[in-house]
């Protein structure tokens, strides 16, 4: 003989279709099980489900508010596009100075050289012009003596 | 009510739909709340405050479900939604809750909070309705605690197995049977001779 609490709970699991195999033998084998089960039958008979039903704009209201939400989601990333094209452009304008390769020894030099050559040259000819010049007065000096 | 086993031949339907209005077939949203409407609302109403209420929540439901429905995998659809019926009934009470309790009055000598609002009891025009003991059974089962009114409800109007509503009340499957017992027991007793006049009847 089944304690009613079990035999309550086995009947409800029978209704949903849960019980097991097993447990359905023992309570089929169980005399008050029948009477249980008409019991809880002619309860659940009497319950009348409710027949309201939700507005016919229902799933037109529904529709709309996940086209708002997706948008409301979708809009701040609108928002973010300018920021995140500013942001990219400062990035490579940052990493351009930074891959701009610093002045090394040997360009220095290089560069120092340079100047020396280019002042040797202009130097150069500032003394052939100085000599000429000085030549050309000697010469002129020595016209004068001879005369 | 051998519901159970429709429920869940119906996932592989609504897994196709759901994917078809992920893919833009704003319809099969449509073809997914005609089916599911009578259960939810059903159930949404039993605890809302009237039917602008629940349609507010069951528009709510669905949007969340539909949100939601790419970070958990949901093999039934009509758990999960009720689920989720349940968790924003539960917001809702907690943020309905009266600091003052029903019975204090409100001043000295005033009238207690509890008996300005509508009772759930029924007046003498609601009993000589034609389904006048649904009606009395609905209103004995409005004085149930809201577990118990919960799993009741679920189980009769949503048509859940018991495993469904241990996992919307997020709790063993004894538990919930424990509570669909002692709210049968409580409505047995409240309905009195109409439940023994059924039986026989029966």
């Amino acid at each position: 003989m089944m304690n009613a609490k079990k035999l309550g709970k086995w009947i409800l699991l029978e209704q949903t279709g849960e019980l097991s195999t097993r447990k359905q033998k023992i309570l089929n084998a169980c005399p008050e099980a029948q009477a249980k089960r008409d019991e809880l039958k002619a309860f659940c008979g009497a319950i009348v489900p409710s027949e309201a039903e939700p507005s016919p704009w229902a799933v037109t209201r529904i529709r709309a508010r996940l086209k708002t939400e997706r948008r409301s989601i979708l809009l701040p990333a609108r928002v973010w596009q300018p920021i995140l094209a500013l942001a990219v452009c400062l990035t490579l304008v940052v990493t351009t100075f930074n891959f701009t390769p610093e002045p090394s020894v040997v360009s220095v030099a290089a560069v120092v050289v340079g100047e020396v050559d280019v002042w040797n040259v202009q130097f150069e000819e500032d003394l052939v012009e100085l000599e000429s010049l000085i030549l050309a007065i000697s010469g002129d000096l020595l016209d004068i003596t001879e005369m | 009510m051998k519901t159970e086993k429709k429920n869940h031949s119906m996932e592989a339907d609504d897994a196709k739909l759901l994917a078809a209005y992920r893919n833009g077939d704003s319809e099969a949203l449509g073809v997914l709340v005609e089916k599911y409407k009578k259960p939810l609302f059903g159930f949404i109403y039993k605890f809302s405050e009237g039917r602008e209420d629940a349609n507010e929540v069951f528009q709510e439901v669905w949007v969340r479900a539909i949100k939601n429905m790419n970070r958990t995998r949901q093999l039934n659809l009509l758990s999960w939604l009720f689920r989720i019926a349940h968790n924003l009934m539960i917001d809702r009470i907690r943020r309905r809750k009266p600091v003052v309790s029903f019975d204090t009055p409100a001043s000295e000598g005033g009238t207690a909070m509890g008996e300005l609002l509508p009772s759930h009891r029924l007046g003498p025009d609601d009993e000589s309705g034609g389904h006048a003991l649904g009606t009395r059974i609905d209103a004995a089962a409005a004085e149930l605690p809201p577990e118990q009114r919960e799993v009741f409800w679920l189980r009769m109007q949503g048509g859940l197995s018991f495993k469904e509503i241990a996992k919307v009340q997020k709790c063993s499957i004894n538990t919930a049977l424990a509570r669909m017992q002692y709210a049968l027991s409580k409505l047995r007793n409240e309905l009195g001779d109409e439940y023994r006049e059924l039986q026989e009847a029966g």
